[in-house]
């Protein structure tokens, strides 16, 4: 439907051995400015709809600092983000567009539930290996429909931005059913599962908050992903076939396999992240819990520029913005769809590839210059013949 | 029922369901053409849908509540191309901003100004043309084509208007060489960027009354209404060629599906969820079907 | 006299860090043909960009008529008459030739319509008056470089341009399509026209021109009358070894001084006339191809129907066609972009490695050599840099055990860089080089010790340079001496006449000839079987125009 020259548009960079340092302050300041944006963004927004705005203010800015309840859930939002975030990057790593996290996400929650829930009700008592198994299970639904568009796209040139959101679409409505028929839990008022029994979920380490040790392993999973992306060949083949796939085969790489594999990994890890969600907070899939995962997951590896370790302090950005809207909601008036509207405008500004004149100071002091050269020029231009 | 019954109703809901689509995929055909393709036709959809009924039931005026929704979502379009072309930036990540921007924006709007995230009702007046009533009574044809809101027919004539705009006129014939070749623009003085700009307007207006063609035939604003249209639209797009007139078979093909879905979700007691699922998966099935009749034929048009 | 003049003229890129021209100037009377010659990088796509309001000076001025005048726009040099046609002509692919022509000034009907028959009846004229074969409602896409290249030429015309620019318009053309192109040209200067063109092949053009502008690094070396120079000359002009004349003085040259160095001419190398007559030939058949057709998934361009040949080892084929009539196809098959849909393909032996195999690395003892003809797309990736272009083509050499040895690769990227005369950091971006620099960088790496059994070129030396080139021959020579076998793909007579010592043309997707160069071989003669004319030497082409 549309070229991946299209897509390239320069955000998406294969970086070359040495990025010379003004490319690096060019891009972060392009970063600092998007977040900036989002967070005044957020101040207007609730200046303007808000009743009470510095409440609001405080609510939505200081108090998920304010106890380690409200702090340690906030870190652990940011666990998810990081597993969908780093799905999204290796997406993207490739040139690919996976616009089916919230699917993934979702059936990868509803899969590890209801394999736990199978393995609790067979009397299953090693909790250790029913998580792993019910991750993995999670992760391999999740990569079967990532690889799915990718398949779509290897046989049939179908766009994987168009199929992953449709079947993640898809998929969405089949949980959905699930949830509110067969899968429902019978003496539960929500649209939902049976619940799983505490000693299932990770072990918390900042009672009373949510924050487990799932934030380790998932620190651990950002290493590797970054060790894989950056110094195996597996990872250098997978960006020049996003890069460039004619010389990628001319270069004797199978860029067929890397229309594929990047999305069954993004799949998977997005899938991983709802399952973690799962075991970490919820112990049960309620219908529309994880909604707007997927999403933010986009907005965290746009503002990591698809580097693994930059995911971490994107993702805890994300999740103080999510976590302050949740507060917020609690203490006045305000609805949580602020945050998607900041979340809006990172997305317009974290791929600018240049900045307008108007944003910077010594570029008034370029302008300037420019506007003497043509003047100069021009009179050059008339000077001689008289 | 008998088929003649059956066919007639199935003919006139698909064309009724028919019209947004068309009006979103020949806006979305312009910037397809001019090389910035548009992913945010569903947001466009959502803005003109909600702006579009809330401006007709102030004004109590359908024809205002169509314009007025196309001119506000013509305007976010102009800001979002004149962004994402000013700050060169990748134009399908800001058409995702784009859509959940109106995504954030409408609830929070609707719940300041009416007080609800819900649904809106409101009083409208009519939108059938005058003889709909007597071309009702006519068997089949009068049934099926010829009794519908006006709505229909001026989406009929957004498809005219596209053809002649695109194949007739310099205008059309500069954006079309905007998408396959921006330099001869350059060469004649030119500047790619700017048509780019007109077809994102075009676009946006298109999608913003395929948006109130959703709300104001319901008199009424449901969260969520265009439920995915902006992205069959895409999906239009490409299976037509790029041509509005196949695209306009296309999209009655989509709206048959949906209308189809609509009437068994009566009769077969399909879930809801699964109905609601209906237009994705015909787009869907529509897009892997399309690309296998392209593959035996062997066109290959756009490698990589 | 009515002139159009340049003076001056500077202007420099900082992003490249090149001074494209330093003071150039250049007077152009009107009704004649100026060519402006000159080696690679010397400037002159430069000068006409500004010339043709696509570039602006940083000093200098344009004089038309002894009034200065600023082009802020190329449709403002439009207005004064000035109008580019490109190398890489601007087509617009889903259009048709009238549409092409007609674009960006088509004349209306009732002010929001196309005039189309006005247009049509325009186009037929200008196509009658030219002699060009022009069908005006068919589509561009199935249409050949010079056909590509006439509607350039028509569309300048159609805007009611009289001064023409042609940049570099031989180098994708046939020998014949080159004489017609002349003969347009020179009927169009009797009508009144101005044409400039850009060529650095002086010996084309000095059948044409009126005056001749020698540039190098960006300056005027001098403007001459075109009947007071000779090749010789102008070839010492170009290359800086002669003396320049005085600029100034248009038509009167000062007599140059007898230097003691010698005239500059290409070094004679070692090839072609008998190297390798048949009783000496190593029987070892590298590369064998044997019937092979393919059928190719866009109808509209031509296939390859049963081509055969055999290349043995250190034997140098080179393989002519126009654009079009199936090079570009057996490129991508021998490339390993396009799998034949009959016949069989042979190296040293075994199953060649086609599509959806891979090639090995050069450097392997089975691989194979590869410089493409679209280096910037198919031969590098510039979002890489160097280094990492060189270790993408063999990552179980580069990455041992899966993990980057980037130490390594420095050091092999290096040394290959500096075996080949390619002076640049291997671990900056591939992207900051110039295009003559990257096709260097491609050739280090394909062609680089150890030498690949065979080796696939294609257009080698496009944009390379007289040293550069010199250089590469010898390598060339170098490999085929070692055991190589080269197959050679190009558009370039010269250098198959120079380099090969089997030539082989293909017409239509079929063997029009398949010859031994043995010295006798002209031009003409390749050109007329690239048009499929003329018989050929090979039995081969007879009994197909018999079957036909």
């Amino acid at each position: 439907m549309h070229s991946a020259e299209r897509k390239g548009s320069g955000f998406i960079k294969v970086r070359p051995a040495q990025m010379t340092l003004k490319s690096f302050w060019q891009r972060t300041r392009i970063t600092l400015l998007a977040l900036g944006a989002s967070i005044l963004c957020i101040v207007v927004l609730l200046l303007l709809f808000s009743n009470a705005f510095l409440d609001s203010l405080k609510l939505f800015f200081v108090v998920p600092f304010a106890n380690v309840y409200f702090f340690g859930n906030m870190l652990s939002y940011a666990v998810p983000l990081m597993i969908a975030g780093l799905g999204a990057a290796f997406a993207f790593a490739s040139h690919n567009f996976n616009l089916g996290g919230e699917g993934q996400v979702y059936a990868g929650a509803l899969v590890a539930t209801v394999v736990a829930l199978k393995a609790q009700g067979q009397g299953a008592q090693d909790v250790l290996t029913v998580r792993l198994v019910a991750l993995f299970a999670a992760a391999l639904t999740g990569g079967l429909v990532g690889g799915f568009s990718g398949m779509l796209k290897r046989r049939l040139r179908v766009d994987e931005m168009i199929s992953s959101f449709l079947a993640s679409s898809l998929v969405v409505f089949v949980v959905d059913y699930l949830l509110a028929g067969p899968l429902k839990d019978p003496n539960s008022n929500f649209q939902a599962t049976k619940t799983l029994p505490s000693a299932f979920g990770f072990a918390k380490i900042l009672p009373p908050s949510d924050l487990s040790v799932s934030i380790f392993w998932t620190l651990l999973l950002v290493m590797l992903g970054k060790l894989v992306l950056d110094r195996t060949s597996f990872g250098f083949e997978l960006k020049v076939s996003g890069a460039n796939k004619e010389f990628a085969r001319y270069a004797g790489i199978n860029g067929d396999v890397y229309s594929v594999i990047p999305l069954v990994v993004s799949g998977a890890l997005h899938a991983l992240a709802g399952g973690v969600m799962i075991f970490s907070t919820y112990l049960k899939t309620i219908q529309g819990f994880s909604a707007g995962v997927g999403w933010d997951a986009i907005a965290v590896a746009l503002i990591a520029n698809n580097n693994p370790v930059a995911l971490v302090p994107s993702a805890l950005f994300f999740a103080y913005l999510d976590a302050g809207s949740k507060s917020a909601m609690m203490g006045s008036n305000v609805s949580t769809e602020l945050v998607t509207i900041a979340q809006a405008l990172v997305f317009f500004l974290i791929t600018a590839t240049t900045l307008p004149r108007a944003f910077g100071v010594h570029n008034w002091w370029r302008c300037g210059k420019a506007r003497a050269a043509e003047e100069a020029a021009t009179k050059a231009a008339q000077g001689p013949q008289q | 029922m008998n088929f003649m019954n059956l066919a007639t109703i199935l003919t006139g809901n698909a064309l009724e369901a028919m019209t947004p689509l068309l009006f979103a995929a020949m806006g979305g055909l312009f910037t397809e053409l001019s090389g910035a393709l548009s992913i945010a036709l569903e947001g466009y959809m959502m803005l003109g849908a909600f702006v579009g009924i809330v401006a007709a039931a102030s004004l109590h005026s359908v024809i205002a509540g169509l314009c007025l929704a196309a001119f506000v979502s013509a305007t976010l379009a102009w800001v979002s191309a004149k962004a994402t072309l000013g700050l060169k930036a990748n134009i399908f990540i800001t058409g995702l901003g784009t859509n959940l921007l109106v995504a954030g924006l409408l609830p929070v709007l609707s719940q300041h100004f009416f007080g609800t995230k819900s649904v809106l009702s409101f009083t409208l007046p009519t939108l059938m043309h005058p003889f709909s009533r007597t071309m009702a009574a006519v068997p089949f044809l009068g049934q099926a084509f010829f009794s519908h809101s006006v709505l229909v027919y001026v989406s009929w004539l957004t498809v005219l208007a596209a053809w002649v705009v695109l194949y007739k006129t310099p205008v059309g014939r500069r954006i079309r060489a905007c998408g396959s070749q921006p330099e001869a623009l350059r060469d004649i003085g030119r500047k790619p960027e700017n048509y780019q700009i007109v077809a994102a307007v075009v676009a946006g207006a298109s999608s913003g009354a395929a948006g109130a063609c959703l709300s104001l035939p319901l008199s009424a604003y449901v969260p969520n209404i265009s439920s995915g249209r902006g992205w069959i639209a895409l999906v239009a797009i490409y299976l037509g060629s790029r041509r509005p007139g196949r695209i306009m078979l296309a999209c009655f093909i989509f709206a048959l599906a949906e209308g189809f879905s609509n009437y068994a979700q009566g009769f077969l007691q399909v879930p809801s969820e699964f109905v609601l699922a209906i237009p994705y998966a015909a787009s869907l099935v529509a897009l892997i079907l399309g690309s296998l009749s392209r593959r035996r034929q062997g066109d290959w048009k756009d490698l990589h | 006299m009515q002139t159009v003049c340049l003076k001056n003229i500077s202007k420099f890129y900082p992003t490249s860090g090149v001074q494209a021209n330093d003071g150039a100037t250049l007077c152009l009377a009107r009704g004649t043909i100026h060519a402006v010659v000159g080696e690679n990088g010397a400037g002159k796509t430069t000068l006409m960009r500004i010339l043709a309001g696509q570039e602006h000076p940083d000093s200098g001025s344009i004089v038309i008529d002894d009034k200065p005048v600023v082009f802020k726009t190329p449709a403002v040099a439009g207005q004064y008459g000035i109008g580019m046609v490109h190398q890489h002509p601007l087509i617009i692919p889903d259009f048709t030739v009238e549409q092409n022509i007609a674009f960006g000034f088509e004349p209306r009907k009732s002010r929001i319509f196309v005039d189309e028959e006005v247009v049509r009846a325009k186009v037929v004229a200008l196509c009658e008056e030219l002699g060009f074969d022009l069908e005006p409602s068919a589509l561009v896409g199935s249409l050949g470089a010079g056909a590509h290249q006439q509607i350039e030429i028509l569309r300048q015309i159609f805007r009611n341009r009289e001064i023409l620019i042609l940049d570099e318009p031989t180098s994708v053309l046939a020998e014949q399509e080159i004489q017609s192109l002349f003969d347009v040209l020179r009927h169009l200067k009797a009508k009144g026209f101005t044409i400039l063109i850009i060529t650095h092949k002086p010996r084309e053009v000095l059948a044409l021109a009126d005056q001749i502008t020698v540039m190098r690094h960006g300056k005027t070396v001098g403007q001459y009358d075109a009947r007071t120079v000779d090749e010789t000359r102008l070839a010492r002009l170009i290359m800086g070894t002669d003396s320049p004349d005085t600029t100034d003085a248009i038509g009167r040259t000062a007599k140059p001084e007898e230097t003691s160095i010698q005239p500059l001419q290409p070094e004679q190398p070692e090839f072609c006339t008998g190297r390798i007559s048949a009783h000496n030939l190593d029987s070892t058949k590298t590369l064998e191809v044997d019937r092979i057709s393919v059928r190719s998934r866009h109808s509209r361009t031509p296939q390859l129907e049963d081509v055969s040949f055999s290349i043995h080892r250190g034997e140098i084929c080179g393989i002519c066609a126009l654009s079009g009539n199936g090079l570009e196809l057996l490129e991508d098959v021998l490339g390993g972009f396009e799998r034949p849909s009959s016949g069989n393909l042979r190296f040293c032996g075994k199953p060649y490695p086609l599509y959806p195999e891979l090639r090995q690395a050069p450097w392997n003892p089975e691989g194979i050599a590869y410089v493409p003809s679209d280096r910037m797309r198919r031969g590098v990736c510039d979002r890489l840099s160097v280094e990492e272009n060189f270790i993408a083509l063999d990552r179980k050499r580069f990455f041992p055990h899966g993990f980057a040895n980037r130490q390594l690769a420095r050091e092999i990227t290096q040394r290959m860089l500096e075996d080949f005369g390619v002076h640049v950091r291997a671990a900056g971006p591939i992207g900051e080089l110039s295009g003559g620099t990257i096709q260097k960088a491609i050739l280090a790496r394909e062609l680089s010790w150890p030498f690949a059994p065979l080796c696939i070129l294609c257009d080698p030396s496009a944009g390379l340079d007289i040293t550069s080139t010199d250089f590469l021959y010898a390598r060339i020579a170098k490999m085929c001496a070692s055991g190589s076998a080269i197959a050679l793909l190009s558009s370039n007579l010269d250098e198959i006449l120079t380099l090969s010592d089997r030539i082989i043309v293909l017409h239509r997707g079929r063997v029009a000839g398949d010859l031994q160069n043995d010295g006798k071989i002209t031009k003409e003669k390749l050109g007329a079987l690239m048009l499929g004319l003329g018989s050929a030497g090979s039995n081969a082409v007879q009994s197909q125009r018999m079957s036909r």
